[in-house]
């Protein structure tokens, strides 16, 4: 496991477009169904990041965990700020007592508005049982592999 | 022919003009005096590319950048406008109208926070000093391994989970809902979804620069959006129209 350069945090001041991981989850995901439709097949789609999700409860996981663990170096101070106080730095102003409040009421009110939305997974299960089974009628075109863009093109 | 559905806007709104669709077909309404079906023109053999999936999302990222749009999933493919009229402004009328009131004048925008993998292991090892002792021992035995990895697991899932309750609640001051997205890498703190009043954008926005700059190094913040208000749709009951 190498350890993951971060990319600096530039362009925060303005959210950016969706990315390709941004989109699965998004538009393939959720938004408004309706009864009688024609689903587009989809074939050709490499859903890439949704097998990229890590089991982080495995026995792999946890051997990269204790090796990444291994290989730090104790010696260096590293940063001695920790995380609540990092924050907590920029939670001077107070503000937020104010209104964490309303926002509760607001969360509390989502909470009581959720029904029952069974259907809507019962539609999912069947579109992506239908595409799936599209996949198997039609070989995927070779052609989407070549229009891959490296992830890191993207994220602008 | 088909109409591919990108999703639907109040009736009286004006869009940005140009608006290319699938295909660079252009975008066009299908509306009455209340609600206006947003779709464009696809042949019926027409293959799905990933630059269609980024059409349908960014076409609707532009236009909630000015107005609320209920997106449509993709892949909701209609054979003429005469259904598109029966289905949304007709079957699905009242649902349509609800959320539509109930989103209007909010936003969502969506942050995801991801640990530096050396500044999450340096937190949970000077949160448990413990775990220092359990390395010591893996070292000289391999057999301790697993047990330093499910430990140090363990303390990553509380680091995780604190670390995105102090992001939520830095931002909180400034929203109007958060919906918690699943997340997916080990090292992957949040991805929030958040509902924000247009008017509070420019504030939220700051907030983030500024999380972002104070955390980094240790952590990777991405700030996505404007996007229809996707993680939010289903929280809202039809008939209410209004929750916020």
């Amino acid at each position: 496991m190498t350890v993951v350069q971060q990319q600096p945090n530039r362009y925060l001041d303005r959210p950016a477009p969706s990315s390709l991981a941004d989109v699965i989850d998004t538009i393939l995901d959720k938004g408004l169904v309706i009864d009688i439709y024609v689903r587009v097949s989809l074939v050709g789609i490499e859903l890439l990041t949704i097998d990229a999700r890590i089991v982080i409860a495995s026995v792999d996981t946890y051997l990269r965990f204790a090796e990444a663990v291994g290989r730090l170096d104790l010696t260096e101070a590293g940063d001695a700020q920790g995380l609540p106080e990092l924050v907590g730095n920029l939670t001077e102003s107070g503000a937020h007592h104010k209104t964490s409040g309303a926002i509760e009421g607001v969360k509390d009110k989502l909470g009581s508005l959720l029904g029952s939305d069974d259907e809507d997974d019962e539609e999912e299960d069947e579109a992506e049982a239908e595409a799936e089974a599209d996949e198997e009628r039609k070989p995927a075109p070779r052609k989407s592999t070549a229009r891959r863009k490296p992830r890191a093109q993207s994220s602008r | 022919m088909l109409l591919h559905v990108y999703g639907v806007v109040g009736g009286a709104v004006s869009l940005p003009t140009d608006l290319l669709g699938r295909a660079g077909r252009p975008l066009r309404r299908v509306a009455d005096e209340d609600l206006a079906v947003l779709v464009s023109d696809i042949d019926e053999d027409a293959h799905v590319r990933r630059d269609d999936l980024m059409v349908h999302a960014h076409l609707l990222e532009a236009v909630c950048a000015e107005t609320t749009v209920i997106p449509t999933q993709f892949g909701v493919l209609l054979p003429d406008e005469d259904t598109v009229r029966r289905e949304f402004l007709g079957n699905q009328r009242e649902r349509l109208l609800g959320l539509l009131r109930a989103f209007d004048g909010c936003v969502q925008v969506t942050v995801h926070a991801s640990y530096a993998e050396e500044a999450a292991l340096r937190e949970v090892l000077r949160r448990d000093p413990g775990l220092v002792g359990l390395r010591d021992a893996a070292a000289h035995d391999p057999g301790a391994q697993l047990a330093l990895g499910e430990a140090v697991a363990d303390a990553l899932a509380t680091v995780r989970g604190e670390a995105s309750d102090l992001i939520v609640e830095e931002l909180r001051p400034h929203l109007r809902a958060v919906a918690l997205n699943e997340t997916r890498g080990a090292y992957d703190v949040a991805n929030l979804a958040l509902l924000v009043d247009r008017a509070d954008r420019p504030a939220l926005d700051a907030a983030v620069g500024a999380l972002g700059r104070k955390l980094e190094g240790r952590m990777n913040l991405r700030y996505v959006g404007p996007q229809p208000p996707y993680a939010f749709l289903e929280h809202v009951a039809t008939e209410e129209g209004s929750w916020a």
